[in-house]
C-alpha cells in the first residue's frame, strides 16, 4: 500500500514537471484540434498560411481548417480531361452522381482543392496531385468555425413545424485579416454580406450590410451578391461584386460598415439570361484584369485601367443607347466555364464543359494570350 | 369476435417465429465467409470482409472497385480492422444499383451488388407547389416545390420547366442558383423567377421582358426523371397551371385584413383574412399574438386556403381582454413587396412612404 502510494507520488511529480516543461503548444489563429461537423462543402477560399475556409451552406457556418499545406511550390500545370469520369471511378460511382461545387487554389503551394458532392449529399474535399485525387481528411484537424447568425425563428417549437428559412453561402473571400461571406436566402431577396475578422472571435459584431441596387436611377431594390473579389482601383481598395441580376458593382471597402445602407456603383451590365459564377483579378505584363465566368455567356475580361477611367455610374438615369453602356468588357473565346480560380498572377485554373461534352480541368499558362 | 382475435394472435405468433427463423438463417449466412454491406440511414456506407475470408490481410493488397467495363481504379476509402474482419468505408456511400468488386492481391474475391431502393420507397412525389392559387401576378417572384422525400440537389434547371400556352418551353425564366435553395432535409426547393427580368429597366428586363406576361396562361412542369437523394425518382410528371394577372405594386396592409375574433372561454381559432395570397415560407414565421401583459400566447398557426389567411388556435382557452397580433414587417406578398417597402422602389415617385418598422401591430379585444 505504502509502496503504491510512493509510485503514485513519483508519477504525479513527473506529470507536473512534464506539464510545466512541455506546455501545450498554442495553435495558430486560435484553432483547436477536433473534427468539425461539416454538413456540406459549398464554397472554398484560402486564407493565410494554408488555412482553408469551407463554406457550409447546410449548417450556415464557415469553417477555417488548417490544411498544413503551406510550403511554397512552383505552379504545376494541370490538364485533366474528363475529370468527372475520373472522379467517379475514384469515388466508386457514376459521373451523374457527382457535382464539383467549387475549386480553390492554395496561393502558397499552388495546389488545387475540389469540393465534390455525391447525389446523396455526402461532401468530399479532395486535392489534386498530378492526375490523381488525394482526399483531404477533415477528422482530427486544427479548425475553428463561425456560425452565420442564421437563427431560425424560436417559433420552431411553436407547433409550426420546421422553419422554412433557407440560407446559402454564395461566395467566400479573404483579404487583409477579414473573411468576407455573401449569402442568399429563400425569403428576402437581399444580400447578407458579412465581413468577419479572422482569427474568429466570439463577438458576432461583424458587418452585415444592406446592399441596394438602383437600375438607372429609377428603380431601387435590395440585391443579393452572387460572387465577388477584392482589388485596388486608383489606390483604393474595392469590393467588386456581381449580383444575381448580373450588373458589376464597385463598393469602396472603407464604406462597408455594419448596419449601413450601401449602394454600389454599377460599372457594367453583362446582359440577360446570365448568372455570374466566379470573379478573379489577374495580372499580365503589368496590366490588371478582372476575369468573370458566366452561366450563359463566354468568360468576360475587364481591364482595370478601364474601371479606373470609368467615373460614371449606371445608377444614373440612362439617356443613350443602353446596350453597350458602362465599362468595356471583352469576351474571351471560352464558353461553358463552370468554375475558375487564380493560380498565380497570370494563370487560372478552369473547370470547363468542352464542346465535345467532356468536363475538363486545366490551367491556362499555355494560353497566355487570354489576358493580352 | 374472440375467436377471430385469437386467430390473428396465432397468425402473428407464427409470423414472429418465421421472422425469427429467417433472421437466424440470414444472419447465419452473413456471419460465414461472405462480404456484407453496412447500412446507415438507408445508405450503404461500408463493406465488412469477414476474418474467415482473408484472416489478417495486408491492407496494401486489399482494394475495392466499381464494376464497370475497363475500370481498374481502386476506390478511395479507409480500411479498418474490426472484431469480425476488415471494414472498408468509401469516401462516399456506395451507389444503389451498382456492383463492386473486392480484390486481394489483384484477384477478385467477391462481387457485391448494392440493391436498389425498395419499390415502396422508390416512388417519390411532389406534394405541393406554392403559391397554390392558379392566378399569379406578372411580377411573381418565386415558387416553392414540396416533395414527399429528400431530392437530389443542383439539378432543378434540368427538371423544372415553364411552358407557355403554345406548349413552348420558356428559356431563362428561373434563376440558375448554385447552391440551390433547399431546406435542410431537402424536401422543399425555392425557385426564383429571374429578378433581372422582373426588375424594370435592367438590361435583362429590356432585352427579354418580364418572365410572365399579363393575360397569358402557363404551365410549370416537373419531370418524372428527377431522382431522390437516396435513390428512386418521381412517380409521374407533375404540373401546375396558372394564369397571369397585372403587376402587384402595393405592399400588403395589415389594417385592411379582416380578423374573426374568437369568444372567451373557447379554444376557437382566431382567423385572419388577408384577401390576397402572401408568401408561403414567411407566413409560417412572422406572426405572434400577445396578451395585454405582452406575454406570447402559445398555440398553433395554420396557413389558410391558397395562403390568403392564417388561423391561430390557442393551447388554453381565450380570456376576455385586449390582445395584439404582431406581424414582422418582412412578410411579403407574391411579388416580394413587404410590409415596409415595395420590391422595387420608384425613386422618381416621391409619394409619401409609410414609416418603416420591424413589426406591424393589430389590436383586438375579446369582450364576451
Amino acid at each position: 500500500m505504502k509502496k503504491s502510494a510512493v509510485i503514485f507520488g513519483v508519477c504525479a511529480l513527473f506529470a507536473v514537471i512534464a506539464a510545466f516543461t512541455f506546455p501545450g503548444k498554442e495553435l495558430p489563429y486560435n484553432l483547436k484540434v477536433g473534427t468539425p461537423e461539416i454538413k456540406s462543402i459549398t464554397s472554398l477560399a484560402f486564407g493565410p498560411d494554408g488555412i482553408l475556409f469551407i463554406g457550409d451552406s447546410k449548417s450556415a457556418s464557415v469553417f477555417a481548417v488548417n490544411t498544413k499545406d503551406a510550403s511554397s511550390s512552383e505552379l504545376q500545370s494541370i490538364n485533366i480531361a474528363g475529370i468527372d469520369k475520373k472522379l467517379a471511378a475514384t469515388l466508386g460511382t457514376t459521373e451523374d452522381n457527382l457535382s464539383i461545387l467549387d475549386i480553390a487554389v492554395n496561393p502558397i503551394s499552388k495546389r488545387v482543392y475540389l469540393a465534390v458532392q455525391s447525389g446523396d449529399g455526402t461532401p468530399v474535399l479532395l486535392s489534386i496531385e498530378g492526375e490523381s485525387f488525394v482526399p483531404v481528411s477533415l477528422k482530427d484537424v486544427e479548425f475553428d468555425a463561425v456560425a452565420l447568425n442564421n437563427s431560425p425563428a424560436e417559433d420552431a417549437k411553436d407547433g409550426r413545424g420546421r422553419p422554412l428559412r433557407v440560407s446559402s453561402i454564395s461566395d467566400l473571400g479573404y483579404a487583409d485579416g477579414k473573411l468576407m461571406v455573401s449569402g442568399l436566402s429563400n425569403q428576402e431577396f437581399s444580400s447578407t454580406f458579412r465581413s468577419i475578422p479572422f482569427p474568429f472571435t466570439n463577438a458576432q459584431d461583424y458587418a452585415s450590410l444592406e446592399i441596394f441596387h438602383a437600375a438607372h436611377g429609377r428603380y431601387e431594390t435590395t440585391s443579393p451578391i452572387k460572387t465577388f473579389t477584392t482589388a485596388e482601383v486608383n489606390g483604393k481598395n474595392y469590393l467588386i461584386a456581381s449580383y444575381t441580376c448580373t450588373p458589376l458593382v464597385l463598393f469602396p471597402m472603407d464604406e462597408l460598415k455594419a448596419g449601413t445602407h450601401v449602394k454600389g456603383r454599377t460599372i457594367a451590365e453583362m446582359g440577360s439570361g446570365n448568372q455570374p459564377l466566379d470573379l478573379v483579378s489577374m495580372e499580365k505584363d503589368g496590366k490588371s484584369f478582372l476575369v468573370m465566368a458566366n452561366s450563359n455567356r463566354p468568360v468576360f475580361r475587364v481591364d482595370f485601367a478601364d474601371i479606373e477611367k470609368f467615373q460614371g455610374s449606371l445608377t444614373e438615369p440612362v439617356t443613350a443607347n443602353y446596350a453597350t453602356e458602362g465599362v468595356d468588357f471583352v469576351s474571351i473565346p471560352m464558353t461553358n466555364v463552370l468554375q475558375l480560380d487564380k493560380m498565380n498572377d497570370d494563370t487560372m485554373v478552369i473547370l470547363q464543359r468542352k464542346s465535345n461534352g467532356s468536363l475538363d480541368l486545366w490551367s491556362t499558362e499555355e494560353s497566355g494570350n487570354l489576358l493580352k | 369476435m374472440n375467436c377471430s382475435r385469437f386467430q390473428i394472435r396465432l397468425c402473428a405468433l407464427h409470423s414472429l417465429i418465421f421472422f425469427s427463423l429467417f433472421l437466424v438463417v440470414s444472419c447465419g449466412k452473413k456471419s460465414g465467409n461472405e462480404i456484407s454491406i453496412t447500412w446507415e440511414n438507408e445508405r450503404a456506407v461500408g463493406l465488412v470482409i469477414p476474418a474467415d475470408l482473408l484472416g489478417k490481410p495486408d491492407f496494401a493488397q486489399l482494394t475495392v472497385r466499381l464494376v464497370q467495363e475497363g475500370n481498374s481504379v481502386p476506390i478511395l476509402g479507409e480500411l479498418q480492422e474490426i472484431d469480425t474482419g476488415v471494414l472498408f468505408t468509401p469516401l462516399i456511400p456506395f451507389t444503389r444499383g451498382q456492383s463492386y468488386a473486392v480484390l486481394y492481391a489483384g484477384s477478385v474475391i467477391e462481387t457485391i451488388a448494392i440493391p436498389e431502393l425498395p419499390d415502396d420507397e422508390a416512388n417519390l412525389a411532389v406534394t405541393e407547389i406554392y403559391p397554390t392559387q392558379d392566378t399569379l401576378p406578372e411580377n411573381q417572384l418565386k415558387l416553392f416545390i414540396k416533395f414527399s422525400r429528400p431530392m437530389r440537389e443542383g439539378e432543378s434547371a434540368s427538371y423544372v420547366t415553364l411552358l407557355n400556352s403554345d406548349d413552348d418551353t420558356l428559356q431563362g425564366v428561373f434563376l440558375d442558383l448554385q447552391p440551390e435553395l433547399w431546406n435542410e432535409n431537402q424536401t422543399m426547393l425555392t425557385l426564383w423567377l429571374d429578378p433581372g427580368r422582373i426588375k424594370r429597366d435592367l438590361i435583362p428586363n429590356r432585352e427579354m421582358g418580364a418572365p410572365l406576361e399579363t393575360g397569358q396562361s402557363y404551365r410549370v412542369v416537373i419531370s418524372e426523371r428527377w431522382k431522390g437523394k437516396l435513390g428512386g425518382k418521381l412517380d409521374q410528371v407533375y404540373v401546375k397551371d396558372f394564369v397571369v394577372t397585372t403587376r402587384d405594386s402595393t405592399s400588403p396592409n395589415p389594417l385592411t385584413w379582416i380578423l374573426d375574433i374568437p369568444k372567451a372561454g373557447t379554444s376557437e381559432s382566431a382567423n385572419l383574412d388577408f384577401s390576397e395570397a402572401l408568401d408561403f415560407s414567411l407566413l409560417q414565421e412572422v406572426f405572434r399574438i400577445k396578451d395585454k401583459e405582452n406575454q406570447k400566447i402559445t398555440g398553433k398557426w395554420e396557413i389558410g386556403f391558397e395562403e390568403k389567411g392564417i388561423q391561430f388556435t390557442p393551447e388554453i382557452p381565450w380570456k376576455k381582454g385586449k390582445y395584439v397580433v404582431e406581424i414582422e414587417s418582412r412578410l411579403e406578398d407574391l411579388a416580394g413587396n413587404n410590409l415596409n417597402r415595395l420590391f422595387e422602389i420608384d425613386l422618381l415617385n416621391h409619394s409619401k412612404v409609410a414609416e418603416a418598422s420591424d413589426f406591424k401591430k393589430l389590436e383586438f379585444e375579446i369582450r364576451e
